[in-house]
C-alpha cells in the first residue's frame, strides 16, 4: 500500500494534462471560430487602413493573400498545423511575422505576471495566516478592510490611482514604459494586490476551518502553541485546497496583464492582444489568446497535480 | 440579521434608487456638452461640478450607474437561469448529460473570466447586447457547476431516498426540496458574480471594448479623466468611488449572506475569562479540584449555561468517571480542564479548576501551554480525525516528549516506540512511519493513548475514547487506561455516556444532567442504589432489553429475497472487476417478523438495505414484497436511517414533512392512519406542539421518532432500519428501541442492520451474519449471537488489502486480555 499514493498522484496528474491539452483544443477552435466569423471585417480594416478606401475587389484580393477564401475547416486545420511549426502567421498591421513579435513581448509579460504572482502569493498567504492565527481585531479589521477595498476597485482605476499617488503627488514611480524595476512596481502591484486579496480571504478561511478539526485540537492539547500547529498542522493540511486557489491566481495573474500592460505601456503581450483586438488583426490575435490560455491552463494544471499529491499522501481519494 | 447586514442592504437601496431615479431629479442631459464651463468645480447649479467638456459630473454619475447595472442585471437575468437548469439537469440526471454539462463548463472556468470576456466583446463588437453576451458566456458555468455539485451531493441523500421510497417524484423532490436548499448558495454566488460583473464592464470599457462614448459609463469617465489626472483628479475619483461603493456594498451582503447560510446565527464576541477566587489556604488533597465549575456559551440572543456549578476531584491514581446523556455538558467540563473551550462558539469559564495546586481557570495561554500535553493529556473522542492525516504516527507521538521532556528527535522517538510497545501495537516499526489512514480504529485510538502518555502526564482526560469502536475494541481500549494507570500511576477522567462501560473500570463516578452534578460517589453504590431518576435511567439503558416479540405464526411470507447479488461495475481504467457487493443472500421474513443483519462495515449491509426497499435493483436474483418485485415508491417498504437528521428536510416543519408523506401515501393508494399528524407524533411517543417546530430545534432522538413517524404514514409493511440507534445516547436509544419494538408488535416487519448486537436481539428473531457481500452465519438470533461470541470463523484479521476500513470492525466480540 505505501508508495501506492505516488501511482494515484501520477494518475491524477496524467488525467490533468489531457484535460488542459482538451481543453486548449476547444479555446483554439472557439477562437478560430469567433475569428472566421468576424474575418470579414479584418479585410476590409487592412484595406482601408492601406489604401483608404474600400472597394470590393481590394478587399477580395486581400482575402485571397490571408487565406480566408478557404472553407473554415480547411483554414483551421492549417492554423493548427502552422501552430505546430511555430508558424503563426503574419500581422495584418505591422506585415511583421508574428511568431518573431511573440517572442519579444513573452519576455516582459512572463516578468510582470510572475512579479505580480510573487506579490499576490507572498501577501495573501502571509495576510490570511496572520489573520488566522489573531483573535485581535487590531490585527484583523485592517487586512479586512484592505482586502475588501482591494476586491471593490477595478484593476485600471486601481492603476490610474497609483499612477496619481505615486507618479503625479510623490515623483517616485514612471508612469509609462519600461525601464528598469521602478517601472515594475506599479504594474506588478496592480496585477498582484487584488489577487493577494482574494488568497488572503481563501486562506484565513482554509486556515480557520483546519484549526477547529479534532488533530489540531489534540496538537494543541499536547502543550503546542497556536503558531506551531499553525504552521505544523493546519497550514500542510491545508495545502491541497490553498495549492488549487494559488494555481487560480497565478493563471488570472498572467490575463491582469492584458489590462496592466495596457494601462502602463508596458510592451507585452496583454498590451499586444488588446491592440491587436482593437484592429481586428487576427493571427497576433490568435496568437496572444493561446498563449495566454497554455499558460494558465498549464499553471492551473501543475497546482491541480500537485494537490492530488498533498491529497494522495493523506490517503485521500481523489 | 446584523447591523453591518442591514446598513449596507439600507445604503444599497439608496445607492440603486439614486440610480434609478437620478434622471428624473437632474434638471440637466448627460450628453448635453457646456464649453464655457469646462471642469467647473462644484456650485448651486452642479452640484459635483461639470466636466472636461462642461458636462454635469453628478447626471453622469448616475446615468453611468443605470447604464452598469443594467448590463449586469441583464447578463444575470440570462445566466443565472441558464446555469441553475443546466446544473439542476446534470447533476440531477448524471451520466452523458453531466459530463457534458461539466465538460462545456470546465472550458469556461479553465480560461480566465477577463479573457473570455475581452475576445468574446470584442469579436462581437461594442454596445451593450454584444457586452451582456459576452459577459453571460463567462458567468453562467460558475452557476451550473454550483448548484450540479449540490444537487450531487443531495442526489443519494437519506431525505431523497425517504421522500423517493414514499412515492415523490422527482420534479417534487427538485422542486420543494431541492432548489430552496440551493438557493442560499446560489444567492452568495449572485452577489460575488454581480460585483465581479460591475467591474468587468467597467473593465471593458477602459479596453475599449464596452460602452462607447458619449453615453456615460463609471469605466469609460475614468478612462476619459485620465488626461486630466494632474490639474482635476475628481474627474477620476468620483466615478471611481461611485464603483467601487456599489461594489463593495454588493460584496459586504454577499458575504453577510454567506455567514448567514453556513452558520444560521452571528458569532458573539466572547468577554474575558472570569475566574472565581478560589478560598486561600486550603489544602487540597485531590491532584484535579473542580469547584464550582460553570461553563457558557454564546446563544443568538443570550448566553447559555450549559455546565453549572460542577464540583470533582479526582485522586492521585484514580480512575474517575464523569457520565451522561448528550447535551449534559461532561464533554465541555473535560475542555475546562484542559482550558481548551471551544472560543469560536464564545465558551467562557468561571469558578475554579485545581490541578496539584496550580489553578486553571483564567490561566494565561502561555501558562496553559506548560500544563497542557506535560501534566494533562487528552485522549479524544473520534479516532478518524484526531490524528494529523499528513504527518506520520512516529512523530505525532513523539511530540509531547520533545516538547516537555526536552528530548531530542533520536530520544522522543524512542520514547515513542516504548509506548507503542506497551499499547500492544504489533509491527512497532512500521507503526512509526506509518501515516493514520494505514491504520484502522483499533490502532489509532491505541496510538492516541501512546501519544498522550508521552509527556508523562499525572492525569489523562479521556472524552468519551470508545465511542467509534466496537465493543470489542472499547473494551481493549478501557483496559489500557486502566493499565495505564496500574503501571504509569495516571490518574484518569473518564467521560462517557454509557454507565454499564465505565462501571467496570472506574473508581467513583460522577452522574451530570443539564450541566448540574445530580449524584457522585463509588461506582458499586452509585449503580446498586442510583439516588437520582438520571442514574437509574442512564443505569437501565445499559441494560440490554428483553428479547423480541415472536413473529405471529402461519401466512404467507412477506419478503422473499432469491439469490440476491448486486455487483458495481468497475471503474473505466480499473484493471481489475470489483467483488461484489453481495451475492447469494436468500432469506424469507414472515408479515410482523424481525431480521437482523450483523457484519463489519463494506459487508454489504447498506448495499442489502437500498435493495430491500426498491431503491436498487440487484443484478442477480429477485426481491419480492408482498408478492410483486417492484417495491421503491409504493409505499410498502420504508427505510429508517442512522442519521435522523439527513433524512430529513431541515427546512421544513416537521407538521408538513407528516403532511406531505400522509399525501403522497393517499396519492399511492395506501390505507393511511387516520388522524394527521398529531396522531402519527403521539404515536412515536413526541408531543403533537412539535408539528411546529422545525428539525434542527429537536434533539437526535427526536428526530429518529419523526423519521419513524414518517415511514409510518405511507402504513408500510416493511420498514428496513439501517443503524437505528447507534447515533444516540443510551437513555434515548433504549426508548427508541422501545418505539420500534411496539411498532413490530402492530405487525409491521423489521429488518434491522446494525454493529449494534443489543439493538438486534432487542428487534429481531432471525439473523443473518455478512461479510463481503455473502452469508457467513444465520439462524434464530439468541442462537446466533451465543455461537460466535468467542472467537468466531469471520474474526477480525487485519485486512492488508484495505488499511483503515474496519474502524467499526466485525461486531463480534473478541478476548480481552487486560
Amino acid at each position: 500500500m505505501r508508495g501506492s499514493w505516488v501511482a494515484a498522484a501520477g494518475r491524477a496528474a496524467g488525467r490533468r494534462a489531457g484535460e488542459g491539452v482538451a481543453v486548449l483544443l476547444v479555446v483554439s477552435l472557439l477562437t478560430f471560430g469567433l475569428l472566421s466569423v468576424a474575418a470579414g471585417d479584418a479585410a476590409t480594416a487592412i484595406v482601408l487602413a492601406r489604401d483608404g478606401v474600400v472597394s470590393a475587389e481590394a478587399v477580395a484580393r486581400v482575402r485571397a493573400e490571408l487565406g480566408l477564401d478557404l472553407p473554415a475547416p480547411v483554414r483551421y486545420l492549417h492554423a493548427l498545423e502552422g501552430l505546430f511549426r511555430g508558424e503563426l502567421g503574419a500581422s495584418a498591421r505591422t506585415g511583421q511575422d508574428v511568431a518573431g513579435e511573440v517572442a519579444a513581448r513573452l519576455g516582459p509579460t512572463v516578468t510582470l505576471a510572475t512579479t505580480g504572482a510573487v506579490v499576490a502569493v507572498v501577501g495573501g498567504l502571509t495576510a490570511g495566516a496572520v489573520a488566522a492565527l489573531t483573535r485581535r481585531r487590531v490585527v484583523r479589521l485592517p487586512i479586512q478592510l484592505g482586502s475588501l477595498a482591494l476586491l471593490s476597485v477595478p484593476a485600471f482605476a486601481l492603476a490610474q490611482l497609483g499612477v496619481l499617488l505615486f507618479a503625479l503627488q510623490w515623483r517616485l514611480l514612471p508612469t509609462q514604459g519600461i525601464a528598469g524595476w521602478p517601472s515594475l512596481v506599479l504594474p506588478a502591484a496592480v496585477i498582484g494586490l487584488p489577487l493577494a486579496a482574494v488568497l488572503a480571504q481563501v486562506t484565513e478561511a482554509r486556515l480557520r476551518s483546519t484549526l477547529r478539526e479534532p488533530f489540531a485540537t489534540t496538537a494543541r492539547a499536547r502543550g503546542l502553541s497556536p503558531a506551531r500547529v499553525l504552521l505544523a498542522t493546519a497550514l500542510p493540511n491545508a495545502a491541497a485546497p490553498l495549492l488549487v486557489v494559488i494555481g487560480d491566481v497565478v493563471g488570472t495573474a498572467l490575463a491582469a496583464t492584458l489590462v496592466a500592460e495596457t494601462a502602463f505601456g508596458w510592451p507585452g503581450l496583454g498590451d499586444y492582444l488588446v491592440r491587436a483586438l482593437q484592429f481586428r488583426d487576427w493571427y497576433p490575435l490568435q496568437a496572444a489568446v493561446l498563449i495566454i490560455a497554455v499558460g494558465t491552463v498549464s499553471v492551473r494544471g501543475l497546482a491541480g497535480s500537485l494537490a492530488a499529491l498533498v491529497d494522495a499522501r493523506a490517503g485521500v481519494r481523489t | 440579521m446584523t447591523v453591518t447586514a442591514r446598513a449596507a442592504l439600507g445604503l444599497l437601496g439608496l445607492l440603486v434608487l439614486a440610480v434609478l431615479a437620478g434622471p428624473l431629479l437632474s434638471p440637466w442631459s448627460p450628453t448635453a456638452t457646456d464649453l464655457t464651463a469646462v471642469r467647473a468645480g462644484p456650485s448651486a447649479a452642479h452640484l459635483l461640478g461639470t466636466d472636461h467638456l462642461g458636462r454635469d459630473e453628478l447626471t453622469r454619475l448616475l446615468v453611468a450607474g443605470r447604464t452598469s447595472l443594467g448590463i449586469v442585471l441583464l447578463t444575470v437575468a440570462i445566466a443565472l437561469p441558464l446555469g441553475l437548469a443546466l446544473g439542476l439537469l446534470a447533476g440531477w440526471r448524471g451520466g452523458w448529460v453531466d459530463s457534458l454539462v461539466l465538460r462545456t463548463s470546465d472550458v469556461v472556468v479553465a480560461v480566465p473570466a477577463l479573457l473570455v470576456g475581452v475576445v468574446l466583446a470584442g469579436v462581437l463588437g461594442g454596445g451593450a447586447g454584444g457586452l451582456v453576451l459576452a459577459l453571460a458566456a463567462g458567468s453562467w458555468a460558475s452557476y451550473a457547476r454550483l448548484v450540479r455539485m449540490e444537487v450531487l451531493l443531495r442526489r443519494r441523500a437519506p431525505v431523497v431516498q425517504a421522500l423517493t421510497l414514499l412515492g415523490a417524484r422527482p420534479g417534487r423532490v427538485l422542486g420543494v426540496h431541492l432548489l430552496p436548499a440551493v438557493a442560499g448558495p446560489v444567492l452568495v454566488l449572485a452577489g460575488t458574480d454581480v460585483a465581479g460583473l460591475v467591474l468587468g464592464v467597467s473593465t471593458l470599457s477602459f479596453l475599449g471594448l464596452g460602452v462607447r462614448p458619449p453615453t456615460p459609463e463609471w469605466g469609460a469617465m475614468i478612462v476619459e479623466a485620465r488626461p486630466h489626472l494632474a490639474t482635476d483628479p475628481r474627474l477620476f475619483l468620483l466615478p471611481m468611488l461611485a464603483l467601487a461603493l456599489l461594489v463593495l456594498l454588493v460584496l459586504v451582503l454577499a458575504r453577510q449572506a454567506q455567514a448567514w447560510t453556513t452558520h444560521g446565527r452571528p458569532a458573539v464576541r466572547a468577554p474575558g475569562h472570569r475566574a472565581r477566587p478560589a478560598p486561600a489556604g486550603r489544602p487540597t488533597e485531590a491532584l484535579l479540584s473542580v469547584r464550582g465549575l460553570t461553563v457558557e456559551l454564546a446563544g443568538p440572543h443570550e448566553r447559555r449555561r450549559v455546565v453549572d456549578g460542577v464540583d470533582l476531584d479526582v485522586g492521585r491514581g484514580e480512575v474517575v468517571a464523569l457520565v451522561g446523556g448528550s447535551g449534559s455538558g461532561k464533554s465541555l467540563t473535560a475542555a475546562a480542564v484542559l482550558g481548551l473551550l471551544p472560543e469560536a462558539a464564545g465558551a467562557v469559564a468561571g469558578g475554579s479548576v485545581r490541578l496539584a495546586g496550580q489553578e486553571l481557570v483564567g490561566a494565561t495561554e502561555r501558562d496553559l501551554r506548560r500544563v497542557r500535553g506535560a501534566r494533562v493529556a487528552l485522549v479524544p473522542q473520534d479516532v478518524g480525525t484526531a490524528l494529523d492525516p499528513l504527518r506520520r504516527i512516529g512523530p505525532q507521538v513523539a511530540e509531547a516528549a520533545r516538547l516537555h521532556r526536552g528530548l531530542d528527535r533520536r530520544a522522543a522517538t524512542a520514547v515513542a516506540r516504548e509506548l507503542l510497545v506497551w499499547a500492544g501495537l504489533p509491527d512497532v516499526d512500521r507503526v512509526l512511519r506509518a501515516r493514520p489512514a494505514e491504520l484502522s480504529g483499533g490502532m489509532r485510538q491505541r496510538v492516541l493513548v501512546a501519544a498522550a502518555l508521552a509527556g508523562g502526564p499525572q492525569l489523562l482526560v479521556a472524552d468519551e475514547p470508545t465511542s467509534a469502536l466496537d465493543a470489542a475494541t472499547a473494551g481493549q481500549v478501557l483496559a489500557l487506561l486502566a493499565r495505564a494507570r496500574d503501571e504509569h500511576g495516571t490518574a484518569v477522567l473518564l467521560i462517557s455516556h454509557d454507565l454499564g462501560l465505565v462501571g467496570r473500570h472506574a473508581d467513583t463516578v460522577t452522574v451530570l444532567d443539564a450541566g448540574q452534578v445530580v449524584e457522585s460517589g463509588p461506582v458499586a453504590q452509585v449503580l446498586d442504589a442510583p439516588a437520582h431518576p438520571v442514574t437509574g435511567a442512564l443505569r437501565d439503558a445499559a441494560v440490554e432489553p428483553a428479547a423480541a416479540p415472536a413473529p405471529p405464526p402461519g401466512g404467507a411470507p412477506l419478503l422473499l429475497a432469491r439469490d440476491v447479488g448486486v455487483r458495481y461495475p468497475a471503474g473505466r481504467w480499473s484493471r481489475s472487476a470489483l467483488p461484489p457487493a453481495l451475492t447469494g443472500v436468500s432469506f424469507t421474513l414472515p408479515r410482523g417478523g424481525g431480521l437482523g443483519v450483523v457484519g463489519e462495515s463494506g459487508s454489504g449491509k447498506t448495499t442489502l438495505a437500498r435493495v430491500l426497499t426498491g431503491l436498487q435493483c440487484p443484478t442477480a436474483g429477485t426481491v419480492e414484497l408482498a408478492g410483486s418485485t417492484r417495491a421503491a415508491g409504493t409505499g410498502h417498504a420504508q427505510l429508517v436511517f442512522q442519521d435522523p437528521a439527513s433524512a430529513l428536510d431541515l427546512r421544513q416543519p416537521v407538521g408538513a414533512a407528516l403532511r406531505e408523506a400522509l399525501l403522497l401515501a393517499r396519492r399511492r393508494g395506501r390505507p393511511v392512519p387516520l388522524g394527521g399528524p398529531p396522531a402519527l407524533l403521539t404515536r412515536v411517543g413526541l408531543d403533537p406542539e412539535l408539528a411546529g417546530r422545525r428539525p434542527w430545534q429537536l434533539s437526535g432522538g427526536q428526530q429518529q421518532r419523526v423519521v419513524i413517524a414518517r415511514a409510518l404514514a405511507a402504513a408500510p409493511d416493511l420498514i428496513v432500519l439501517d443503524e437505528p440507534v447507534s447515533s444516540l445516547d443510551a437513555v434515548v436509544r433504549a426508548g427508541v428501541l422501545e418505539l420500534l419494538r411496539s411498532v413490530r408488535a402492530e405487525g409491521v416487519a423489521l429488518v434491522v442492520i446494525s454493529h449494534d448486537l443489543a439493538a438486534v436481539a432487542a428487534l429481531t428473531d432471525e439473523l443473518l451474519v455478512l461479510h463481503h457481500g455473502a452469508v457467513v452465519d444465520r439462524g434464530a438470533t439468541p442462537a446466533v449471537l451465543a455461537r460466535r461470541r468467542p472467537g468466531p470463523p469471520g474474526r477480525p484479521t487485519p485486512d492488508p488489502a484495505r488499511p483503515g476500513r474496519d474502524v467499526a470492525a466485525p461486531p463480534l466480540v473478541e478476548e480481552i486480555h487486560p
